[in-house]
């Protein structure tokens, strides 16, 4: 118990002292820089992953619905947030829409810019994860029966659905129809700007901040008595009902939870992308998130945080120079447009096949345990040697 | 009427054309301990599932504590397939027939009879719970074939079945609002790890533990649920004997020290007539005898179901 709650807070200050990081990387860096790009996509993917695996990895239900409980976040956040007077513009095929008010701007009206923007943004971010919660239940009342594939394909087309039912012409004035949402509060309305120019840089670090304290909340649940019941129906359902444990409030919840920081997620998304349309949340983007969980580990939430990282920055970032054609290899120019995907397939291959249960397993990151095995490590450098001597004596 | 812990009438339950378990007509009594046993394929196991939730019967009724937990009466296709007795006890077209020259009284004291044994006669109602429902109401039960929780330790299994007592809900269990019941709960589960057997494992995974250590992990399990029934399906499969003479005592001491009522089905006969207060026998679905373990071993049906007949033996 002591140990555990030594560890917790070393935790608790890794991840302080990763804030801090970030908070003065931003500060030192340019803002256009690729870095701080990857770790905004990187910590929104990362709460996207923390929240699937909460589900498939916690919980046992093999869902594919995450891009459609995103989308949704994403929608209410942009629906609630277009400042009155832009409405106009942006829905200007819709006669400026049906719906005319905005939670940042009405907040900020009356509590002041700074106040009103903080309160506005985490009240809209809680209205989009509740609204993707209840779209959640009403299909989980159904879906849920489902079991393993049945309920994957299920959750599949209904994300797919929901897609389909928000570019619907009919529902225009409130989703823009297939138009762009935008002009909405986002993440660079967090810095603080004095003079004309940026004072202080707050995008990213308000942004990390938020998706440290969802994957907080998501892992209180996981060790909480509730999420050792969603341990208990991942391992043997059977025995789970037979101990007391309701299967399908559990699941409900389970499946709720999830979808209510998917739609955070989505929420945030639409913060950094600064737009909102309903066509980039396809199965792929449920996809990629599948695949940040798997690499990171089924079962771990600081591995879905850590592949996440690795996840975005390949795909957006290091591996950008095989799609370059200034390289020259042996006279062939095989680096070319695309290229990057066809390594980055053969090495998500390589990770499937060789590294099946991720880089975590099932275990989690922590920092006294990191600092233990380090020390293993070292202990061993220094011990191999003397027992290859022993070997070499015995022989 | 003396109070049952758990009364089955009538329960028949079928499968597609497979009568598994026919017209069970079985009741426990406070702090008995009461062994269910018949040949492989006799239906004990769906008799178990039926009183746990798993399965609802075709039809017939279970009562725990002479509270109706489990009703049903032949439905759908189950009206024509039905091949079990008692169609119509549990529907509202069950009548009693009026005897001859019986009076009106008599024949009213007779309808009073049959609801203080089934406070729903006379009515189509049907309860169906789920298992945990069940398990809720004080009866917690063991797998033949052990089911644990693999991924989780020794400890957190035990810990896990007391989810059910939880007075905490969601914000207050995530926010660490409930720390007094969590503490509480640890220490329960030690205690009991302590009692079982099992102090020194608790930080193993389940699954590490030799085979007998698993049934004796499974049964506090289910202790943990705090039950006042107590279901062991084959808890003895798979051991040698000086393993199931050490269960033997085992489960007599749980008897006594939890002061709870036990129902176990078994293969083992010496586990079976050293424990059992009663025992029920089956064959293909139907009890075939009841008694105290010397009246059963006595029994020419169940020898004869158990070694089977010779043809002429049969026939007379």
């Amino acid at each position: 118990m002591i140990q555990q709650k030594k560890s917790s807070k070393a935790n608790l200050i890794f991840i302080l002292g990763l804030l801090v990081l970030i908070f003065v990387l931003e500060q030192v860096i340019p803002s256009s820089s690729m870095l701080l790009t990857v770790i905004k996509k990187s910590a929104i993917y990362a709460l996207a992953a923390v929240s699937m695996n909460l589900l498939n990895g916690f919980t046992g239900l093999f869902s594919l619905g995450q891009a459609g409980f995103m989308l949704i976040g994403a929608y209410v956040y942009g629906i609630l947030n277009i400042p009155v007077a832009d409405r106009a513009a942006v829905y200007q095929y819709f006669d400026g829409g049906v719906i005319q008010f905005s939670i940042v701007d009405g907040l900020q009206g009356v509590l002041g810019s700074a106040v009103g923007l903080i309160l506005g943004v985490l009240l809209s971010l809680i209205i989009a994860g509740l609204v993707a919660g209840v779209f959640a239940y009403l299909i989980g009342l159904p879906v849920l029966r489902f079991r393993g594939d049945y309920l994957a394909v299920a959750t599949l087309g209904f994300a797919e659905i929901i897609r389909a039912f928000f570019q619907w012409d009919v529902l225009g004035p409130v989703t823009n129809g297939s138009n762009l949402l935008r002009k909405f509060a986002n993440l660079d309305d967090f810095n603080i700007v004095s003079g004309g120019r940026v004072a202080v840089h707050l995008s990213t670090t308000v942004l990390v901040l938020i998706v440290v304290a969802c994957i907080l909340v998501i892992t209180l649940i996981i060790n909480s008595t509730y999420g050792r019941a969603f341990k208990a129906i991942r391992d043997d359902e059977v025995a789970a009902e037979a101990m007391g444990i309701n299967l399908a409030r559990h699941k409900m919840l389970s499946f709720v939870i999830s979808a209510f920081f998917a739609g955070v997620a989505g929420g945030l998304l639409a913060m950094y992308q600064t737009t909102v349309q309903a066509m980039p949340f396809k199965t792929a983007m449920t996809y990629e998130i599948l695949l940040i969980v798997v690499i990171g580990g089924i079962g771990s939430v600081t591995g879905s945080c850590i592949s996440a990282f690795i996840f975005v920055g390949a795909s957006e970032w290091w591996l950008r120079f095989l799609d370059m054609e200034k390289y020259n290899i042996g006279g062939l120019n095989i680096l070319r447009p695309g290229f990057r995907k066809v390594v980055f397939s053969v090495a998500i291959m390589i990770i499937v096949l060789f590294f099946r249960k991720g880089i975590m397993g099932e275990s989690e990151l922590n920092i006294a345990g990191l600092g233990r095995w380090l020390k293993r490590v070292f202990t061993k450098k220094k011990a191999a040697p003397a027992a290859a001597e022993e070997g070499k004596n015995h022989g | 009427m003396a109070e049952h812990v758990l009364r089955l009438e009538n329960v028949t339950m079928q499968f597609g054309g497979v009568v598994a378990v026919n017209n069970l007509s079985m009741e426990i009594n406070e702090g008995e301990i009461v062994a269910l046993i018949g040949p492989n394929g006799a239906g004990k196991t769906t008799a178990f599932n039926v009183i746990t939730g798993v399965y609802a019967p075709t039809n017939g009724q279970v009562a725990f504590r002479d509270e109706t937990i489990v009703r049903n009466h032949p439905q759908g296709k189950m009206k024509k397939l039905y091949r079990g007795e008692n169609a119509e006890m549990y529907t509202a077209e069950y009548k009693l027939e009026r005897l001859e020259g019986e009076s009106d009284d008599a024949y009213a004291a007779r309808q009073d009879a049959e609801k203080a044994r089934d406070p729903f006669a006379f009515t189509s109602r049907v309860f169906e719970p789920t298992p945990d429902k069940i398990t809720d109401l004080g009866m917690a039960r063991t797998f033949q074939n052990i089911r644990l929780w693999k991924s989780q330790t020794v400890f957190d299994n035990v810990l896990i079945a007391k989810h059910l007592r939880r007075t905490s809900n969601l914000f207050s269990a995530a926010f660490r609002g409930n720390k007094k019941e969590e503490n509480r709960q640890r220490e329960e589960v030690l205690e009991l790890l302590k009692i079982v057997g099992l102090e020194d494992v608790k930080d193993e995974l389940s699954t590490s533990l030799p085979y007998g250590k698993q049934r004796r992990l499974e049964i506090a399990r289910a202790l943990a649920t705090n039950p006042s029934l107590l279901l062991l399906d084959e808890p003895a499969a798979g051991m040698n004997p000086q393993e199931t003479d050490e269960l033997t005592a085992f489960i007599g001491e749980i008897r006594d020290q939890f002061k709870i009522t036990i129902l176990l089905i078994e293969h083992h006969m010496n586990l079976v007539m050293d424990i059992s207060d009663r025992i029920y026998v089956l064959d293909f679905g139907k009890l075939i005898a009841t008694g105290t373990p010397q009246e059963i071993q006595a029994n020419q049906k169940v020898i004869d179901a158990y070694l089977g007949v010779e043809e002429e033996h049969a026939e007379n």
